[in-house]
């Protein structure tokens, strides 16, 4: 019995201009795995490739122990997935889709469906076309838990929210993770997000992963630092992103805890938007 | 038994948890046999990562401040208020430190520490008598 929800050896997956490398990427069962990275460096491409919406030149895909060759539905039965685009037409109801959709599915729980639209107050009789952005991001969640889903892929599922939708839709897998079973996988840019929820984050840049880390590795590790003076030896392989500044450099240590605060050298918290922008800073 | 978690402070959040649920065990607020939230759901009130209340319970056990009972939860131990109150110090002393290096790069003194710290020693006092 593994204890990873998603895992992926070798995966390739190549355009015109742009692969997809990932040797190995597991998502451990029950938790938050976030995944951050520029427009471009590949989070959908790892996302769809890993649930066969795309091809792949190569690579070993395993979700929940499955594989797609020998138990394509049972997997497809145990999943949902959303993306930045509303799917359901917009002159269609929930209720409708409920029903026209929901008899895919083995697992389609029509109470547990009537009552997830009850508790966000979606009304199950009114069109989609009436239904906000929140309301309808909202709703693509809440369709793919109506299926008893024990792994939950969203990529960019709060791209168009406001502030006040995307809490919502934060509450709603907050409660959903008290269930250990869950696992979710949410790639975003919106990091303020993840670094409240996320329990592990993965940043993927130009098609590689660059780092999975679980989220206070992540803090230990990476801190911004603000040297005055000239930059220790000893930590000139660690830092990213190193900017000038009057008397000194700032910069992203990436193995903080290898260094201790002393006269010449401080460090404070970085978000994991801190991370990315360093991280992409490119350095002479 | 509310926690509070600044994001402001420079200490990870796990451990201003495992502090707090020390602290709340030396003041009594938390008694022996009383049982601590489950992770996910302090993880969700506290809106913070799983992981991270995850992290604080399993220190937590292997100081044998609570115990993880399998399937049924997190409960405090019997602990030596010693071992607590020896905890906090070094706690303290951590933090000590890290404030004391922030007050040396903006340039005050010994002396002005000192008495600042003199200072708050006398409010400290007047309210713990007040208590």
């Amino acid at each position: 019995m593994t204890e990873y929800a998603i895992e992926l050896k070798n995966l390739i997956v190549e355009y015109p201009g742009f692969r997809l490398y990932v040797p190995d990427f597991a998502i451990p069962k029950g938790f938050v795995m976030g995944l951050v990275g520029k427009n471009g460096a590949g989070k959908s491409t790892l996302i769809r490739s890993m649930l066969e919406i795309i091809p792949r030149s190569k690579g070993d895909i395993k979700i929940l122990d499955m594989d797609f060759l020998h138990h394509d539905l049972e997997i497809k039965n145990k999943i949902g997935y959303v993306n930045d685009t509303f799917v359901f037409p917009m002159e269609s109801t929930p209720e409708q889709m409920g029903y026209q959709i929901g008899q895919f599915y083995d697992l389609f729980d029509e109470s547990l469906y009537r009552e997830l639209l009850r508790k966000y107050n979606l009304k199950s009789h009114e069109k989609f076309k009436h239904f906000s952005k929140g309301m309808c991001a909202k709703f693509s969640i809440l369709f793919a838990l109506a299926h008893h889903a024990d792994v939950l892929i969203l990529d960019e599922p709060t791209a168009n929210l406001d502030p006040v939708s995307r809490r919502e839709v934060l509450d709603l897998l907050y409660e959903l993770m008290q269930d250990e079973g869950k696992t979710i996988l949410f790639s975003t840019h919106i990091t303020s997000d993840l670094d409240q929820i996320a329990d592990y984050v993965t940043l993927i840049d130009k098609g590689k992963i660059q780092f999975t880390l679980s989220k206070d590795e992540l803090q230990e590790r990476h801190q911004i630092v603000t040297i005055q003076g000239k930059i220790p030896e000893e930590m000139k392989n660690c830092l990213k992103g190193i900017k000038t500044i009057p008397d000194g450099f700032t910069a992203l240590c990436t193995e903080a805890q290898q260094f201790s605060n002393t006269d010449s050298i401080s460090f404070r918290k970085a978000s994991i938007e801190d991370i990315m922008v360093y991280w992409d800073i490119q350095n002479v | 038994m509310k926690f509070h978690l600044d994001a402001a402070s420079e200490v990870p959040n796990y451990l201003q948890l495992e502090h707090q649920i020390k602290t709340a065990c030396l003041h009594g607020k938390l008694k022996p046999g009383d049982q601590l939230p489950s992770i996910r759901a302090l993880a969700k009130e506290l809106s913070i990562a799983i992981i991270t209340v995850k992290r604080a319970y399993d220190d937590l056990e292997k100081e044998k401040v609570i115990e993880l009972r399998q399937g049924k939860g997190a409960f405090v131990r019997e602990v030596k208020k010693t071992k607590l109150k020896h905890e906090a110090a070094n706690q303290m002393e951590q933090e000590l430190t890290v404030l004391l290096s922030h007050a040396q790069a903006l340039g005050i003194s010994k002396q002005e520490i000192k008495s600042i710290l003199l200072k708050k020693l006398a409010e400290f006092k007047e309210e713990q008598d007040n208590d």
